[in-house]
């Protein structure tokens, strides 16, 4: 069975007492250490079907294996100690805390998988210098560029060494040229075994990955 | 998540909003502050009190025409009973007699205040603010001693002699380096002869225990009594100083002692005690009633504060925990749990507040030591109180941040990514 699988999954927002569907039965499936994008226009509902798959959100209907594992079935505790241990995110919007230091908004994820402080700070200045930003670990997130903060956040992703990485328009804030070496970034990660899933609707993201998944008005096209 | 970090997470947090932070646990630095301050302040009442009270000796009754507490009644009512008083007859030297024949009493001693006034040696002069007359056994019962010189004998008060003896301050003040003994001064116009020093004593209450002149109770009441004077018909009417016997209990003396007098002022069993027995006992007791008032007063006032405090430390949270709904979505997304997200609003209002406490608990101290300067109050701090105030200041945090950190608790991880 694949890492990823899903069994058409829906998903419905309530909005002010008017249903809203997001998804209406998606199945997909993604082997370990694929390389896959998820196009379609805005509203598609690909964001929804990413939080799902990163555990952050449960659909309305459907199954969801991660790892042969329902989780749809797993309560709240469980799906965080998912997004902990096995999952990476990275938005669009790099979400990373302004007031601490990119240190340690590398170091975030490993405070609550309880790794020890030292082993923390050690681990993510490698990381830092993996993404090419060790020179930047002591500033904070708002002294430094977009392109930066997003290999931050890339960083800060791999920090509890997930198998899965999520990318939500990760080029989407940048410029073309960031943008490729953010690209770059994923295609070394991939190189490495990584399973990486990236949403786009940009066609010159989607096309470096290895598989395209396609979506429009919540189901998969073709 | 370990506490340390925790403790971190919070100290960054509140670091940010510095000034709110500050501003935020005012009422939690008064509260502490007042509570300690006060406790302080009464601790060292209290020592003061007790080690006067001390001194006056708690055994030593006074016998006198009015009551030291009177408590409650109205204004018309007290005047009314002042005016009975000044109506009231005078002990006696035959009182005293009669009192230290008692089996019970150990000494007795009379005394007749006099009005203060000027002493003159040569050129030198002193203001005497305790004059009294009295007998030989006034210096016993009140602890003091002689330096030199002698006591009053039987002669100096059947024949009322002009002989003084003084208190080791107006004897130096007075006499300088001479020695004093058998020379003449003049107070308020008599010549008298000094015939004893006595020990010095010190201070009490601010009063100089040293400024002291005594005589011959009859000597007194000769040249300065004046029953015509209404003071000295009340407050500086003539008073009995009386001592039980060692084995005697305090009750079952003043029980004697009021029985004797009651027969020797003809009073009938339905007729109340035109007299009182005073004990610093008694004092001590209404000290103690006055001094719980104003604890509970204070208790009062502190969880006031802290409450107020406490409501401000809640407002302040919620509008943190608000403005930091996208942190909130991100340490979820990360791999925060619930619990995580709890802990670390929760530890934050409980930082805050014990940080609060800690100032008002140094504040306290300040004012604490300001006092204990400026006054001869020795207001101490009692280490309890310090823990106490730490205490209520954290759980002041923890009650009222208890709802902040729950409602940042329950975020929705995804609507609160999406928070701008
Ligand atoms: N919390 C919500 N409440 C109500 N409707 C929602 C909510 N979140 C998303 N939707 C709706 O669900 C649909 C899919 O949204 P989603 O964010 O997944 O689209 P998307 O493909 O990521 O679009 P974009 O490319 O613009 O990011 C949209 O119609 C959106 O309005
Ligand atoms: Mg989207």
């Amino acid at each position: 069975m694949s890492l990823i699988k899903t069994v058409d999954l829906v998903k419905i927002y309530q909005l002010d007492g008017v249903e809203v569907p997001a998804l209406r039965g998606v199945s997909i499936e993604i082997e370990e250490g694929e390389y896959v994008s998820i196009m379609g226009p805005s509203g598609s509902g690909k964001s929804t079907l990413m939080h799902i798959l990163g555990c952050l959100d449960r659909p309305t209907s459907g199954q969801y294996f991660l790892e042969r594992q329902d989780v749809s079935l797993l309560d709240e505790d469980s799906l965080a100690e998912i997004r902990k241990r096995k999952i990476g995110f990275v938005f669009q919007s790099f979400n990373l805390l302004p007031r601490i230091t990119n240190l340690e908004n590398v170091e975030l994820p490993m405070t609550y998988a309880g790794v020890p402080s030292k082993e923390r700070r050690r681990r993510a200045l490698e990381l830092l210098e993996k993404v090419g930003l060790k020179h930047r670990a002591y500033h904070r997130p708002t002294e430094i560029s977009g392109g930066e903060a997003q290999r931050v956040a890339i960083a800060r992703a791999l920090a509890n060494n997930p198998r899965i990485i999520l990318a939500d328009e990760p080029t989407g804030n940048l410029d073309t040229k960031t943008g490729e070496e953010i690209m770059n970034l994923f295609e070394e990660l991939h190189s490495e075994g990584r399973t990486i899933i990236v949403v786009t609707h940009d066609p010159e993201v989607s096309e470096r990955t290895k598989r395209i998944i396609r979506i429009r008005d919540g189901k998969i096209v073709e | 998540m370990s506490l340390w970090t925790l403790l971190k997470t919070s100290y960054l947090g509140l670091r940010a909003n510095k000034l709110r932070s500050i501003l935020t646990t005012l009422g939690i630095i008064i509260g502490v502050g007042t509570v300690i301050s006060m406790v302080s302040i009464i601790d060292g009442m209290n020592k003061y009190v007790y080690s006067v009270l001390g001194d006056i000796g708690t055994k030593t009754v006074y016998v006198q025409k009015w009551k030291w507490i009177i408590i409650g009644g109205s204004q018309s009512k007290m005047r009314k009973l002042w005016r009975e008083v000044s109506r009231r007859r005078d002990l006696t030297m035959d009182d005293v007699k009669a009192i230290s024949h008692l089996e019970v009493v150990d000494r007795a001693a009379a005394f007749q205040p006099i009005f203060s006034g000027k002493a003159k040696y040569r050129s030198n002069s002193v203001d005497c603010n305790n004059v009294a007359g009295t007998d030989d056994q006034y210096i016993y019962i009140s602890g003091y001693e002689l330096d030199k010189g002698r006591n009053f004998i039987d002669q100096d008060i059947q024949l009322g002699r002009r002989v003084v003896i003084l208190g080791s301050y107006i004897a130096k003040t007075l006499f300088e380096d001479e020695d004093p003994l058998g020379k003449s001064i003049v107070f308020k116009g008599h010549k008298f002869t000094v015939i004893g020093v006595l020990k010095p004593k010190g201070e009490l209450m601010g009063n100089n225990l040293d400024d002291i002149l005594l005589m011959p109770v009859t000597t007194a009441r000769k040249f300065y009594y004046n029953p015509r004077w209404r003071p000295y018909r009340v407050w500086y009417s003539f008073r009995i100083l009386v001592k039980f016997k060692d084995d005697v209990p305090m009750k079952a003396g003043m029980k004697m002692l009021e029985n004797l007098l009651r027969v020797r002022r003809g009073l009938r069993f339905d007729q109340d005690d035109d007299f009182a027995l005073n004990t610093s006992e008694m004092l001590l007791s209404a000290y103690k009633k006055l001094t719980s008032g104003i604890f509970i007063a204070m208790v009062g006032i502190a969880s006031l504060a802290l409450i107020v405090g406490g409501i401000g430390i809640m407002n302040i949270m919620l509008v943190s925990v608000t403005e930091r709904t996208r942190e909130i979505g991100i340490r979820m997304a990360v791999g925060a749990k619930r619990r995580d997200i709890l802990y670390q609003f929760l530890f934050e209002s409980i930082f805050l507040t014990t940080v609060g406490g800690l100032i008002g608990v140094f504040l306290g101290l300040v004012i604490a030591k300001a006092v204990d300067i400026a006054t001869p109050l020795p207001a101490s701090m009692p280490i309890w109180s310090v823990i106490v105030g730490l205490g209520f200041s954290s759980a002041v945090g923890l009650f009222f941040g208890i709802y902040p950190a729950n409602k940042a608790s329950k975020m929705d991880p995804i609507e609160a990514l999406r928070y701008e």
